[in-house]
């Protein structure tokens, strides 16, 4: 693996978690509010994904 | 962080106005980039190239630019034209220069910038819509 997690990590952002955190709360803030519904946002996720061959 | 954008908009409002909460969340995230531990300077740098690249303009040189400094702004170029471009002798050398730490950060950062220029493009484009987007699913 490239970049591989710290010991007991769960993806390689875990070696600065305050970071990651800093980034998920701005990821669920637009993911859990505003005008837009919820599935709609995950279509739009799941076709970014493909469009960029993202496995996630 | 305030975006020209075609946006049905209040007057004196803006883009991060929409979402609440989002605005705060990104100085946020801003800042917790800024105080990781890489250079100032260099993260601005990262932040022109993306929006540059981004933005179909030319880049600035890199000729005074560390070691270290190309090989982040190298990165930010892969990410941004070709993230399944990067290869391991990039990772290596990125390894090589930087530690796991402010890897994380930095590809945060990138993920960040790049989001946030695309954003940027898309809502501020209001000179006209484009000929055409292929979105037919592959």
């Amino acid at each position: 693996m490239r970049f591989a997690p710290p010991p007991g990590g769960a993806s390689f952002f875990d070696h600065r978690p305050d970071v990651f955190a800093a980034f998920n709360v701005l990821y669920g803030t637009l993911w859990t509010d505003g005008a837009v519904d919820q599935p709609t946002k995950e279509v739009a996720r799941l076709r970014n994904a493909r469009v960029v061959d993202c496995g996630i | 962080m305030a975006y020209a954008t075609w946006l049905p908009l209040e007057p004196g409002a803006d883009v991060w106005d929409l979402i609440p909460g989002a605005r705060d969340a990104l100085r946020a995230l801003y800042a917790s980039l800024w105080q990781a531990g890489i250079d100032g300077e260099l993260l601005e740098r990262c932040r022109r190239r993306a929006d540059a690249l981004i933005d179909g303009l030319p880049t600035e040189d890199d000729t005074d630019c560390s070691e270290r400094d190309r090989a982040a702004l190298g990165f930010v170029e892969q990410y941004v034209i070709d993230p399944h471009g990067v290869t391991d002798a990039q990772a290596e050398t990125l390894h090589g220069l930087f530690t796991a730490e402010e890897l994380a950060a930095l590809t945060t950062a990138l993920a960040t910038f790049d989001a946030l220029a695309r954003v940027r493009t898309v809502l501020g484009a209001v000179a006209g819509t484009p000929a055409s987007i292929d979105i037919t699913a592959t």
